[in-house]
């Protein structure tokens, strides 16, 4: 079935999502179904107040940062900044994988039996079934290959992340694994777009409106009509703000607009699937999305207007007949393929049964152009990567050879800059920096892919860049004395291409263990029993010893300091060395050369110290212990 | 327009009045008017502060703002014309004591919204001006919204505003009918974004010439309504309510083009039709405004293309002083080298330094013009770029200044009003608004003289010491002579001492150390004891 093909879903696994949500409503905090050797987890709604918006919080909406030691993949790696999700909805997750539930055992032991899991859940139900699959992938999926694909399937469930969310689930491609349904007038999928402060009061009186244990609604409540329009009126500014970016003009004015304004962070995230009384209309764009969460709700007259804030109550509990229709259904999928501006093909219609005026077809078109643009972005990028690999190899195979016929390696051949080469490696470097250094910008203002930082071919050619290139920058760094100008490279001269670079490659390799780069660096110093990791975290603070590449800088900043002052920084470089040798980040080829100045700088250091420096480096530098 | 496939202009108009800011501020507008007081209230968070319109003033009178040196607007920049505002409106401003209010209401806030209507407006939009033409910056945001507002100002104000970029905290709510904020008065200008409504919706227009062009046609073709100019209530009411309407397009067939398609619902938002010729006058107005709003944006991509090709000329530069600094025969730094030779090294650094000087003075006067995106200038990347590129070039340039200078045995210095070019001196405003790290002391010297115009200050003192030498001026003018060269060896000494020069200063044969060695000569000839002072590098800065 064509539905499979477009959500990864189909419709047994719909239907039986959709019963399990409504079997939760009895329970407290979760039902967990077997059906065909998958499990279905489901969630029930809540409807108080408090569960939208935690009592505590004091941002403008219920929002807060997720821990990064526990969703280590939730952020982003180019501005590293962490996500930010609901905090009511992010601490119910809590509740149920905490010990006072048996659901974190029953998640357990479908594993084992490596099973597929699906987490599903209607209303705000929804919103826990999503984080519980976020759990699911950062606690289980990434570290195990065996364990199957997750599914997330939502019934009108609020918005739950913001756009590091929606940017971090891209870039690790999880994103196909959420699935959300929206009756066209549902208001609950619409909410978190509004201010808690400007639905706060009237919001226990819609909440009790929509549930649906209460007494069915009458048309003509004023609150919900108020409600209704207070949320349109955010949603709107929200929407309208964000495509106007998406299109980039009066950007000035727009920033000083949104400087007075308080503007939802809220994102959509994964494949929503918008219905109508005959068709359902297929969206993976999350720009396209929430201009569609606008757009399909608004109406065409004075009489739709009345009517639509009782829809938009009604619509929450269509889901049934929504789930009971999906084959019978007509099924349009909204992509670049399928202009939405042309009013006779299909999607044309699907989207005059949404009700999509001119201008929002325009808004529609303009978020699926926008990814057009970062698609093309991306591509523009490739063709740059010969250019690339070419002034790489140059490094590799003429550049750093030669250099090592000097007896010096190119670091300090760089730095010297006597050589017609070494020109020509300062004119590479400066190339390069260039290449990267618009990657870079682009990823910044999300003018990629969100799953660009995830390609692998990408971050092997950084990582390798990384490593050949910043000994250059270093090197020229020193040699020009910026460090007596703006401070250790490590503070201020290290560019945020390397940076990035750096963080990218621990992502990569750190993400199956489902740890963070700071935890495994320090896990290695305290490894080499140098003291309290409180009294020398101050020592360490701008040590290039947290990356390899940067060994040259830590060498340059322990490079005439009293060894007495920098033991601890001394020790924690030697320390990680072997590491870093082994792993490709230093080169042991050059390092080491009679020449270098990392050589003469070991010269320098106290006899005791260097007889007692590890087994390795002792035999590396034997001769020069013995003559001295 | 390839490049550009949407259009939001109407966008921007309903994304503004969908906001509470639009219709806060009209209500607080509506009571200073009631009142005829300023209303000062917060809500949510933002402080409104709304002055009364004043009826029955005499508007049209251009008087000059004081700018430059005086307290109210120093942080204005100004060029050659006088910038100048309305005179009543001005007046207004000092009666109402708006200045003696808000400093002491002001305290503390966060978000300030400066708003009026009618004669209001303007003394708000002077107001707005008045708190970020500050030399310090206030500690708040400013926004400027007016209703109905006359035209405050001449064009040099409007263009000040701009290049001062502050054009985009201003926001006037016009309606297409009201005549007020059209004056008759050819010499007005508008500046800031013009919010144009009618009763279907919005556009909003930021460029000045697009506004003009707009009260033209307006001017043509509108039916002007007296009243009109008290319906800003009942504007404010329903247009802050279109977000909840659909908005189709009403005139037959929808341009299939999405960019067109976005025109088109632009000018029926101004109530327009598009088949007539007003509508087509508009719809071209808008297209206009697309072009050149879009056009910064491009061509300061165009323009990181351009300064990636310039980098190898940069670095030849580099290299030429490297190589000139290691050179054992002549001991001479590269300025030295530059200013002596004319070898085929020294002819290859020479294209490098005009190539780069072509690009540099193209930013430049990208930036004056206001071709280039409005915060350009402050991209960390083009502040580091001019300063690398000042700090290896622009002795160089001074280098070649005085080689040009010997040849053609006529005066002056490269210091000297006019003489140095203005790239340099627009480089060094954008350093100045760079936060520098704290300086750490230096143990060499360091690769580039941190003054890039140490060569032309040490030119001017030997010419100096030479007068002096040769006792050919009256003792009046020698002793003047003399204090200059104190100064700057005292300054020079400061440098050096702090490493703050490269070693091409400190070489052999270069200028600098020729010139100490004839002064020190001079000074036991005649006596001096030699005693140097370290001397504040501010206070040493006068030298020039």
């Amino acid at each position: 079935m064509a539905f499979e093909a477009l959500t990864g879903v189909n419709g047994d696994l719909i239907t039986i999502s959709w019963m399990a949500s409504k079997g939760a409503n009895q329970t407290e905090h979760y039902l967990k179904e077997e059906v065909g050797g998958i499990v279905f987890f489901a969630f029930p709604p809540s409807f108080s107040a408090e569960d939208l918006f935690a009592t505590a919080n004091t941002s403008p909406f219920g929002e807060i940062k997720m821990k990064r030691n526990q969703f280590p993949c939730m952020r982003s790696i180019g501005n590293n900044v962490d996500a930010t999700v609901n905090e009511a909805f992010l601490k119910n997750l809590e509740v149920i994988i905490g010990p006072r539930t048996s659901f974190y055992a029953s998640v357990q032991s479908a594993v084992e039996r490596e099973q597929q899991i699906v987490f599903t859940g209607h209303s705000l139900g929804g919103a826990t079934a999503i984080l519980a699959t976020v759990w699911y992938l950062e606690t289980y999926f990434i570290r195990n290959p065996n364990v199957p694909e997750p599914r997330c399937v939502t019934f009108g469930a609020p918005l739950v992340g913001d756009y590091i969310f929606k940017h971090a689930l891209g870039r690790e491609n999880w994103s196909r694994f959420f699935v959300n349904f929206v009756t066209r007038f549902d208001i609950v999928p619409r909410i978190m777009l509004a201010r808690k402060a400007s639905i706060e009061k009237i919001l226990p009186h819609v909440l009790g409106q929509l549930d649906p244990r209460r007494a069915s609604i009458q048309e003509s409540d004023q609150i919900i009509t108020e409600f209704y329009t207070t949320v349109m009126r955010d949603t709107y500014t929200v929407a309208s703000k964000a495509v106007c970016q998406l299109i980039g003009n009066g950007e000035a004015f727009l920033e000083t607009l949104s400087s007075f304004l308080e503007l939802s962070p809220y994102r959509p995230v994964g494949t929503f699937v918008f219905s109508t009384q005959k068709r359902l209309v297929v969206v993976n764009n999350s720009d396209a999305i929430l201009q569609m969460l606008l757009y399909t709700c608004q109406s065409n007259d004075e009489q739709e207007l009345s009517l639509i804030p009782f829809l938009s109550i009604r619509d929450h509990h269509g889901y049934e007949e929504l789930v009971q229709s999906i084959g019978i259904k007509l099924l349009n999928h909204l992509d670049l393929h399928n202009p939405p501006l042309d009013g006779e093909n299909s999607i044309g219609s699907a989207l005059n049964d949404l009700g999509m005026s001119t201008r929002g077809r325009q808004c529609i078109h303009a978020a699926l152009e926008a990814e057009k643009q970062r698609v093309e972005n991306q591509k523009n990028i490739e063709t740059k990567k010969d250019k690339i690999v070419e002034r790489l190899t140059w490094i590799v195979e003429k550049y750093k050879p030669k250099c090592q016929t000097h007896k010096n390696g190119y670091y300090d051949s760089f730095k010297d800059s006597k050589e017609d080469n070494d020109f020509k490696a300062n004119v590479t470097r400066v190339e390069l920096a260039g290449i990267f250094d618009e990657v870079l910008g682009l990823v910044k203002k999300g003018q990629l892919p969100d799953g660009f930082e995830g390609s692998g071919g990408w971050i092997n050619l950084a990582t390798q860049y990384r490593r050949l290139i910043e000994p250059l920058d270093i090197s020229n760094y020193y040699r020009h004395l910026k460090n007596e100008d703006t401070g250790p490279y490590m503070l201020h001269g290290r560019p945020s291409r390397y940076i990035y670079a750096q963080r990218g490659y621990e992502h990569r390799i750190l993400k199956p263990k489902g740890m963070i780069a700071e935890d495994v660096f320090w896990n290695k110093v305290n490894d080499l029993n140098l003291g309290l990791q409180q009294e020398i975290q101050e020592n360490l603070k701008i040590s290039g010893s947290k990356c390899g590449s940067c060994f040259w800088a830590e060498v340059e900043e322990l490079k005439g300091k009293p060894y007495e002052e920098v033991e601890v920084r001394v020790k924690t470089l030697q320390g990680m060395l072997e590491g870093w040798i082994r792993d490709g980040e230093v080169d042991d080829k050059e390092i080491f050369l009679e020449g270098s100045t990392f050589r003469k700088w070991w010269n320098t250091l106290p006899d005791n110290h260097r007889l007692h420096s590890p087994l390795y480096l002792r035999g590396r530098l034997m001769d020069e212990t013995r003559a001295t | 327009m390839e490049d550009c496939r949407f259009e939001t202009s109407e966008l921007q108009a309903s994304l503004m009045m969908s906001t509470p800011l639009f219709t806060d501020s009209w209500s607080s507008c509506n009571a200073a008017n009631c009142d005829g007081s300023i209303k000062i209230q917060l809500i949510a968070g933002i402080t409104y502060v709304a002055i009364p319109a004043v009826p029955m003033i005499q508007l049209g009178d251009l008087v000059g703002l004081p700018v430059a040196g005086d307290v109210l607007f120093p942080g204005l920049s100004s060029d050659e014309h006088l910038p100048m505002v309305d005179a009543a409106i001005l007046n207004l401003f000092f009666q109402l004591k708006i200045k003696e209010v808000l400093e002491l209401e002001l305290v503390g806030r966060k978000l300030v919204v400066i708003t009026g209507h009618s004669t209001g407006g303007a003394v708000a939009a002077l107001t707005a001006l008045w708190l970020l033409s500050q030399t310090s910056l206030p500690s708040f945001r400013v926004f400027c919204i007016t209703f109905g507002s006359p035209l405050l100002g001449n064009q040099s104000l409007s263009t000040s505003i701009s290049r001062s970029r502050l054009a985009h905290n201003f926001c006037h709510v016009v309606s297409i009918h009201d005549l007020v904020p059209r004056s008759s008065n050819e010499q007005f200008w508008p500046f800031g974004t013009f919010l144009f409504c009618s009763d279907n919706g919005g556009v909003c227009l930021d460029n000045a010439d697009s506004v003009r062009r707009m009260f033209h046609i307006l001017n043509a073709t509108g039916t002007p309504n007296i009243e009109e100019h008290q319906r800003y209530g009942h504007y404010v009411l329903t247009l802050s309510h279109m977000f909840l309407k659909s908005r189709s397009f009403l005139g037959g067939n929808i341009p299939d083009n999405s960019y067109q398609a976005c025109v088109a619902l632009a000018v029926e938002a101004l109530g327009f039709s598009n088949d007539d010729t007003s509508g087509v006058l508009v719809k071209e107005c808008i297209e206009t405004a697309t072009r050149i709003v879009r056009a910064p944006i491009l061509r300061s991509a165009a323009l990181a293309n351009d300064l990636a090709s310039v980098l190898p000329a940069r670095l030849e530069i580099q290299w030429y002083k490297d190589r000139c600094d290691a050179s054992e025969e002549e001991q001479l730094g590269y300025y030295d080298f530059f200013k002596r030779y004319s070898l085929k090294r020294d002819f290859k650094v020479n294209m490098s330094r005009i190539r780069l000087a072509q690009f540099w003075d193209k930013v430049v006067e990208m930036v004056e013009t206001n071709e280039l995106p409005f915060d350009f200038h402050l991209g960390k990347k083009w502040v580091y770029a001019s300063q690398f590129y000042q700090l290896l070039a622009e002795p160089l340039d001074i280098a070649n200044f005085y080689k040009n200078r010997e040849i053609i045995k006529s005066g002056g210095h490269y210091l000297d009003q006019g003489n140095r070019p203005k790239r340099y001196e627009v480089i060094d405003k954008w350093q100045k608004g760079v936060a520098k790290p704290e300086k750490c002391e230096r143990s060499i010297y360091t690769s580039t003289t941190q003054d890039t115009c140490f060569w032309a200050k040490l030119e001017e003192v030997k010419e100096c010491l030479d007068e002096v030498i040769k006792e050919s001026s009256d003792a009046q003018r020698r002793s003047l002579l003399w204090e200059k060269i104190v100064r700057f060896e005292r300054y020079a000494n400061t440098l050096v001492k702090k490493k703050e020069v490269s070693k091409d200063v400190k070489a052999k044969n270069s200028s600098y150390s020729v010139w100490v060695e004839n002064l020190r000569e001079f000074k036991v000839k005649m006596g001096y004891v030699n005693e140097i002072e370290m001397v504040d590098e501010s206070d040493a800065m006068e030298t020039s």
